[in-house]
């Protein structure tokens, strides 16, 4: 019996593949497991491009630069600091920009003058570590990320009003709540402020001062967003760069190269009227992390709408490289403003680009929406063709014939995204020196990397042709279900665990090889799309996705032995 | 089963069949004996329907069906003795005519050998050698009727159930279809042919089945059903030398109800209440010197037993 269904399944597998690889329907399909080959070939192009071009800066440059001189640079240096380190830049821009902010960060250090106020009892966020500590806090974002301690220093003096930080690695800093601040009893002309938001420009906060006569006054503002990730800082009304930083730590410990930014803010006081309290913003976005108030306008004064005068800034461009690595520093009026150190091209970088092409566009998009062209017509595709009835006159059981279907689409899906995933493997690869590429694959794990992607391909092909099988028997209009399936699986990471484990996604993210790090600034809830924060083991996985499967399957099989043909009602 | 099992016979047991709120058949009792078998109806009747049921590509909503003692929801015994050639006229896309019939064949389990030798024997059969190689989507529709009877008939099977198979062919294909399909039923097949021809049901049918609205109306061999409908006369037309004398000597009889003069003057058409009376008035005549060429039932016809049956507005011809 079991030869007679063999036989039976190699039948039905020989008459469907060459109506799934042939069809014009399927050519969609190739379109589609095709692209990421064109765009790894195109990415290829660019590589070889961007590689020669920081070989040419590295041999233009009047110094051969290492990375250590590269790393060397900071914040706050003049150009002629920069040149006498590097040597005069082989590329060079330079422009003028009218602008409200004054560039320089605070000075570091004691001696300014105003009455700094103690927050301490008003700390709730761990916003500064000391480089290289790592900590389970979710830092000063929710996400892991705070100010470096080893950058921001204990205490700053903008603009000759002295600020003072709580201590790094506890909690240092306020997020807002709507909450009241005691301050020093006195008469104040201005309320100086480090503070910035998170996760955005957040505008049109209130501030508000409380005189003890019960009067108060209160400015609205908005907060630039800490992170270099967020285009314009410090471009608000009434706000001003106080503290630049060319990078963030991390609770990994490390050290993530994107700037970080503190800003100033001044607020002139009714300076007839003793102060009593600050209340501010009930928003936890607004980060405070110094206030200092002064007897004499020190800082930038503003008023409730004031605007800083706008002054032409010389802004100034260089490049440098040292052919692995590209240092792009940006200068304003004389000072170093930003720094970009950007690694070139290499595999183990790439390899992050090429997983996320791999999780968000290849397993979700393409496979998922190849396999729904090609289950889902294994069936119901021969019902809108009206010649289902030659496989139901045979005498063949149709969970056989199922199977043999299934088994067929299987087959072809797998040719197609495989093939296509083993393309990608090489075109990916190839761009780099033999050597690279030889280190990447036999001492980095590459291989192993290679085979779980086409391992992950061949269940996503498994997984999601056994819903979309079922989607075709069980549903007259598949489309629906289908889209529901999608919807599932796009929603997978924020249902509860339980839910979570039937589904296709679940599993194949825990098999994927390579994590995708969540872009600095992503708000905790889209980093659960990225990241994979309760993963399974290979083993699970693989028997997650392969029971998942079979249930499918098999709920399937019930109804195939029902299914009627009836083609006029369809 | 009136004492006959569903071993040697197809039987329905009070079948019903309902798509949602329309009716199919309904309260369909038969026992199918072999021969030639015509399911007649106009459409809408229940045919397809029947048939569908019959092959298990739709199942009952109510009752019982057994054919030759297989259930039709196990295609995997059904179709090992059942060949059905549909209606459909819809192929796997890209198929030839031989490998239409020969992949039909490997679908059941026979082996590359014989699936090529029970193909092309078949395909002989229905004489389409020569287009066999062709794609099927380049056959005319007679072709394409005559490869569906050639997948039907490919396995040698006792059953064959033959949904409207005459329609496309011209009159030589035809003829040796019919020729075909009494072969079948000579060798103790079962053909079931849905057709709406019906003279050439007429001839070729050991029996029939005549549906309307989804009922059985009648069944059984078409003299018999004939026979059976009390309320309409029998028509016989005769032909004779001495067609008025022959009139007069019918007039006399009380079972007479009306005698009509062929215009040749060669033959009468006679209307009687009473068939076995008209005949034993017959055998006096002939004693009595009137030459009778030929005494025939001029409406025990398919046609005219459906007419009756159901009513003029539903009669297909």
């Amino acid at each position: 019996m079991t030869n007679l269904w063999w036989a039976q399944i190699r039948s039905v597998i020989r008459l469907e593949m060459k109506k799934t690889l042939f069809a014009r329907r399927g050519l969609r399909i190739y379109v589609l497991a095709l692209l990421p080959v064109l765009l790894f070939t195109a990415h290829a192009v660019i590589v070889s491009h961007e590689r020669g071009r920081s070989l040419a800066i590295a041999r233009e440059g009047e110094k051969k630069v290492t990375y250590q001189d590269l790393l060397a640079v900071k914040t706050g240096m003049t150009n002629k600091e920069v040149i006498a380190l590097l040597g005069k830049p082989p590329e060079r821009f330079h422009w003028t920009e009218r602008t409200t902010r004054r560039v320089a960060s605070a000075a570091i250090g004691t001696g300014g003058s105003g009455t700094p106020v103690n927050l301490s009892t008003a700390y709730n966020l761990h916003s500064i570590y000391t480089d290289s500590t790592t900590y389970n806090t979710g830092g000063l974002d929710g996400a892991g990320y705070a100010y470096s301690s080893n950058l921001l220093t204990p205490n700053r003096i903008l603009n000759g009003v002295q600020f003072n930080f709580g201590l790094a690695n506890q909690l240092d800093g306020i997020h807002g709540t709507g909450q009241p601040i005691s301050l020093p009893a006195g008469q104040f002309t201005t309320l100086h402020l480090l503070a910035a938001s998170v996760y955005g420009p957040v505008l049109g906060q209130a501030i508000t001062v409380t005189y003890t006569d019960g009067s108060a006054s209160t400015f609205t503002q908005n907060f630039s967003d800490w992170c270099g990730c967020v285009p314009n800082p410090g471009e608000q009304p009434g706000e001003s760069l106080a503290v630049v930083m060319p990078y963030r730590d991390s609770r990994q410990g490390t050290q993530d190269r994107q700037a970080s930014y503190l800003y100033g803010y001044a607020f002139a006081l009714n300076r007839a009227k003793t102060v009593q309290n600050l209340t501010l913003p009930d928003n936890r976005n607004v980060i405070i992390l110094a206030a200092t108030l002064t007897k004499h306008s020190q800082g930038t004064i503003v008023g409730n709408s004031g605007q800083a005068p706008l002054v032409d800034v010389p802004h100034e461009s260089y490049t440098y490289s040292d052919g692995s690595h590209d240092l792009y520093v940006s200068f304003a009026d004389g000072q170093v403003d930003s720094i970009n150190l950007r690694e070139s091209f290499t595999l183990p970088n790439e390899s992050v680009a090429f997983a996320a092409v791999f999780q968000f566009f290849y397993l979700r998009l393409a496979i998922f929406f190849g396999c729904l062209g090609v289950f889902m017509n294994l069936f119901r595709g021969e019902v809108l063709d009206k010649s289902l009835h030659f496989y139901f006159l045979a005498p063949i059981r149709r969970e056989i014939l199922m199977v043999g279907k299934f088994l067929a689409g299987l087959l072809a899906t797998c040719i197609i995204f495989v093939s296509s995933e083993v393309l990608q493997i090489i075109v990916f690869t190839s761009q780099f020196s033999p050597n690279a590429r030889d280190l990447y694959l036999y001492q980095n794990h590459g291989l192993e990397q290679a085979a779980a992607y086409v391992g992950v391909t061949a269940l996503a092909c498994l997984g999601y042709g056994a819903f979309f099988l079922a989607a075709g028997i069980l549903f007259r209009n598949p489309i629906l279900p289908a889209a529901a399936i999608l919807v599932w699986e796009a929603v997978n990471p924020f249902l509860p665990a339980l839910l979570k484990k039937f589904s296709v996604i679940y599993y194949l993210k825990s098999l994927c090889p390579v994590d995708i790090p969540s872009p600095p600034g992503t708000p905790a809830l889209l980093s659960l799309l990225v990241s994979n924060p309760e993963p399974v083991s290979a083993p699970v996985a693989i028997l997650g996705v392969v029971g998942v499967s079979i249930l499918v399957l098999y709920v399937s099989s019930l109804q195939v032995r029902r299914m009627e043909i009836n083609y006029t009602t369809e | 089963m009136n004492g006959v099992t569903s071993k040697d016979r197809i039987v329905f047991e009070d079948v019903s069949k309902f798509y949602g709120e329309i009716l199919g058949v309904n309260r369909v009792n038969l026992s199918i004996p072999p021969g030639v078998t015509s399911l007649v109806g106009p459409n809408g009747s229940g045919k397809t329907t029947l048939m569908n049921l019959m092959t298990g590509l739709v199942r009952p909503t109510r009752g019982l069906i057994r054919v030759l003692n297989h259930d039709p929801s196990e295609p995997e015994k059904l179709f090992k003795i059942l060949g059905y050639s549909t209606q459909f006229d819809s192929f796997p896309k890209g198929l030839t005519g031989f490998q239409f019939v020969y992949s039909y064949l490997r679908l059941g389990g026979s082996d590359s050998q014989t699936a090529q030798q029970l193909a092309w024997r078949a395909i002989e059969r229905v004489n389409l050698v020569d287009a066999a190689p062709r794609n099927v989507a380049a056959y005319s529709k007679g072709m394409r009727q005559r490869i569906r009877l050639a997948q039907a008939l490919c396995h040698n099977p006792r059953v064959l159930v033959l949904d409207e198979p005459l329609n496309g062919l011209d009159p030589l294909a035809r003829a040796e279809m019919i020729a075909l399909f009494r072969a079948a039923a000579a060798d103790g097949c079962f053909v079931i042919i849905s057709s709406h021809i019906l003279h050439e049901v007429d001839a070729i049918s050991d029996q029939v089945i005549l549906l309307s609205n989804g009922y059985v109306v009648a069944e059984g061999q078409i003299h018999s059903v004939r026979n059976e409908i009390h309320e309409h006369p029998a028509q016989i037309l005769v032909r004779c030398n001495r067609p008025r004398d022959l009139a007069a000597r019918m007039m006399e009889s009380e079972h007479t109800i009306e005698v009509s003069i062929h215009h040749d003057e060669h033959g009468l058409l006679i209307k009687t209440r009473d068939a076995d009376q008209f005949y034993l008035m017959m055998n006096q005549a002939a004693m009595n010197g009137v030459e009778i060429e030929s005494v025939a039932p001029a409406d025990d016809d398919v046609n005219s037993v459906y007419e009756y049956l159901v009513g003029n507005d539903e009669v297909v011809r």
